[in-house]
């Protein structure tokens, strides 16, 4: 990173400097900024505090693998920290989201093959909550949910890496179709497609077991 | 069966355009209208088209439903992680410190420039203008200058240069008009009064000494020409047979007009500046200057005459000036008409002026003729005032025009010499014997000057009393000593024309112009400038405020 600083040009430096906006940010987020790209570690941290459990939830829902997304997520805040001086505006939650996305992809790529080997243990295993919850529930219901939440967990995964993605952002992290646009650099009806698709593929996975699914959920003439 | 599976198969295809994307996209309220509209008639017509719909917004609330899933660790950053990145900026913002001592650390930390040098880029290199500000107001005022869009900048300084540029053009425009402006304001001065009493001027000179030297020049000049007139009518009205008549008046002349003409002098040396001031002799009026000078040499000429008591020859040339005067120019001096001498040594004092031969008239100056309108009206007036405060005098002249059966000015001169004398005075006497002694002494030089009745013709053609009276302002009704202020500048005014045809073209300028050409020209003007005076100011504003904002969209360090 500091490599690439000093190469730029003076030009180049200013350009960057001015797009460098931090109006549009929180106050808290222009202070931990600010003093973040002062050498304040502490200031940083802060905004790690608030981020990393949406960082790991996505980052979960990427590599289905609780240890690579710890990983993916610890190298994702790093490179957000030394990487701050890029940032130029706008939402800081996207652009570390972004870095986040890329680093899965990253990972999902070198270690593609071990998320489909654990993902039949996983289901299995006490994950970090990904079932449904509900307090309410008798025993029956919880063991129910749970298997409910398995397969919709199965779902997700059965889906390809970017129907994965935007499905995750859009339904389940509730970004909006231009930050998952700018978050995975593609563009709006890219990503309206594949979240179009990724919900026909889901509903239709999810119709292979139907008795876990509500009863809305049902097919009717089944 | 077959037929429900064939209804229903009839129906989709009916709404085979209904996808999974287009419900999803209804889901997400990401439709147009008609799109809408047709997926809303869908599922209430097709109950396949709304199980599809219900089954997507479902398995949409079960993802929604998911929750964050909660790391089991943290994943704060510590020295071991990004040390060096973190060593690096604070050693800039240190740096930052020292290079900027005084303060304005807390400044450039709270700006995207005091980012930069937090971030270790080499200065010289990197941020020269960030980190290397150059010091002093030049480089403020520089920084200033250069912030903000440069077009608004410049037709804003544009714009106010203008409007500085009408102002300065204002006082310009208006200040050459200035060295007339006081002559049109004496003729509008002088439209708006009625100076036509001699009465009047004289009464001015005698109440307001303090009267400029324009009004003075302007009155004796008047003096003049209303003697020369005064003496051409007398010329034209008295035949060669009443010489001895004449003779006859002046003997008795001889013994008052000393004493008037004394009396006279005093008055008017009171009120009378001093002659041969360069305001009354060539910056108010050139050409009343001959007049004024002819005037000051007419009552010793006139009265060097009498003294002499030759009424049959002339004064000698020099005595009489340029202008010359006869006779008739004795009730003028007495009635204050004419200006005198201003010395009281009364060398200059003479008895009655030379008479003219029938249809001689004497030499005069064009310009004085010209400065004259204002005299001739009011001269009835004052010989009959005079015969009426004098009746000894009427009945001298009554016993005279019987015997020489010629009314004329002799009788006139002598009832108005006895009339306006009011007493003997020790001054008249003396200024009688000086009179009496320089005539003798004039006498043994004095040639019979008959030539100068062919002299006296007038060159140009002057403008008879008619004329003159026609071209004159209405005589004034208000107090004559409260109008004669104006009365001098008819003269000044008649000074600026160059021969005596343009007497009816001045008067007729004095009497409309001055308040439609000065008013239109100075109104108009000084409108048209401050209304693009306050235009530019106002564009300058406009466009300074645009550049304003401009600076801060861009950032005014920037």
């Amino acid at each position: 990173m500091m490599s690439n600083l000093g190469c730029l040009t003076t030009g180049e430096t200013n350009r960057t400097l001015t797009e460098l906006s931090l109006v549009h940010l929180p106050p808290e987020e222009q202070h931990a900024i600010t003093h973040a790209l002062e050498g304040d570690l502490d200031a940083f941290n802060e905004l790690v505090i608030k981020y990393q459990r949406m960082a790991y939830s996505v980052a979960y829902r990427m590599l289905q693998r609780e240890d690579v997304a710890e990983d993916a997520v610890q190298d994702s805040f790093i490179k957000a920290y030394r990487a701050l001086e890029t940032f130029r505006g706008g939402q800081f939650k996207s652009w570390l989201m972004r870095i986040v996305v890329n680093t899965c992809y990253d990972v999902l790529r070198v270690q593609k093959r071990y998320i489909s080997e654990s993902l039949e243990e996983e289901a299995t295993e006490d994950g970090p909550a990904t079932h449904l919850v509900d307090k309410a529930e008798s025993p029956q219901e919880y063991v129910e949910r749970r298997e409910l939440s398995a397969h919709i967990e199965l779902g997700i995964q059965a889906l390809p890496e970017e129907q994965r993605l935007v499905l995750v952002l859009c339904d389940v992290h509730g970004y909006a179709y231009d930050e998952i646009a700018e978050i995975t650099n593609q563009p709006m009806g890219t990503v309206k497609s594949r979240i179009n698709r990724a919900r026909a593929k889901l509903r239709e996975f999810l119709l292979q077991q139907p008795e876990l699914l509500p009863s809305p959920l049902r097919p009717k003439n089944t | 069966m077959f037929r429900s599976r064939e209804k229903y198969r009839m129906k989709s295809f009916q709404y085979s355009q209904i996808t999974d994307e287009l419900l999803s996209a209804y889901l997400d309220d990401d439709l147009a209208r008609h799109e809408r509209e047709l997926v809303e008639a869908a599922v209430a017509a097709d109950a396949k088209i709304a199980w599809r719909l219900e089954s997507l917004r479902q398995t949409v609330q079960l993802l929604s439903n998911l929750p964050y899933l909660a790391p089991k660790r943290s994943f704060l950053l510590d020295e071991s992680m990004v040390g060096d990145i973190t060593a690096a900026r604070r050693q800039a913002t240190a740096r930052r410190r020292n290079q900027a001592p005084g303060g304005t650390v807390s400044a450039a930390m709270s700006t995207p420039t005091g980012t930069a040098t937090a971030i270790g880029i080499p200065p010289a290199t990197a941020t020269p203008d960030a980190t290397a500000q150059p010091p002093g107001w030049q480089a403020r005022w520089r920084a200033f200058w250069q912030g903000g869009n440069p077009m608004l900048r410049n037709l804003a300084t544009a714009s106010l240069v203008l409007a500085i540029f009408v102002a300065g053009a204002e006082s310009l425009l208006i200040q050459p008009s200035s060295p007339a402006s006081p002559a049109l304001v004496v003729m509008q001065q002088e439209s708006a009064s009625a100076p036509a009493s001699s009465d009047s001027v004289a009464a001015e000179m005698e109440s307001d000494s303090t009267a400029g030297d324009e009004t003075a020049a302007a009155d004796m000049a008047m003096d003049t020409l209303a003697v020369e007139e005064n003496e051409e009518d007398s010329a034209d009205a008295m035949p060669e047979a009443s010489v001895q008549s004449q003779a006859a008046s002046e003997e008795m002349l001889e013994d008052e007009m000393p004493e008037e003409a004394a009396g006279e002098e005093i008055a008017l040396a009171r009120a009378m500046p001093p002659l041969g001031t360069p305001d009354t002799l060539e910056n108010v009026a050139p050409n009343a200057e001959a007049g004024t000078l002819e005037a000051d040499m007419a009552p010793l000429a006139a009265e060097e005459a009498i003294a002499e008591g030759d009424v049959a020859e002339e004064a000698p040339e020099d005595d009489i000036g340029e202008g010359g005067f006869g006779d008739a120019d004795a009730p003028q001096l007495l009635h204050g008409q004419a200006p005198t001498m201003s010395g009281g040594d009364g060398t200059g004092m003479g008895g009655g002026g030379s008479d003219d031969p029938p249809g001689a008239i004497p030499p005069t100056n064009p310009a004085a003729l010209m400065a004259s309108p204002a005299i001739t009206e009011d001269l009835p007036v004052e010989e009959e005032t005079s015969a009426e405060a004098a009746p000894a005098a009427r009945a001298a002249m009554v016993e005279t025009a019987e015997e020489e059966e010629e009314p004329a000015t002799e009788a006139r001169i002598t009832a108005d010499v006895e009339s306006a004398n009011p007493a003997t005075t020790a001054q008249a006497e003396i200024d009688q014997a000086a009179i009496t002694q320089a005539a003798k002494d004039e006498s043994d030089g004095a040639e019979a000057d008959v030539t100068d009745s062919d002299i006296a013709e007038p060159e140009s053609p002057e403008p008879t009393q008619g004329e003159r009276v026609a071209i004159l302002p209405d005589p004034p009704t208000s107090d004559p000593v409260e109008e004669s202020a104006d009365a001098p500048v008819d003269v000044a005014a008649d000074d600026s024309v160059s021969g005596p045809d343009a007497d009816e073209n001045v008067a007729a300028d004095i009497a409309e112009d001055p308040a439609a050409d000065a008013g239109a020209d100075a109104a108009s003007t000084p409108d048209l400038l401050t209304w693009l005076q306050w235009s530019f100011m106002a564009i300058a504003a406009s466009f300074g405020l645009l550049w304003w904002r401009s600076r801060d969209a861009t950032g005014r360090d920037s």
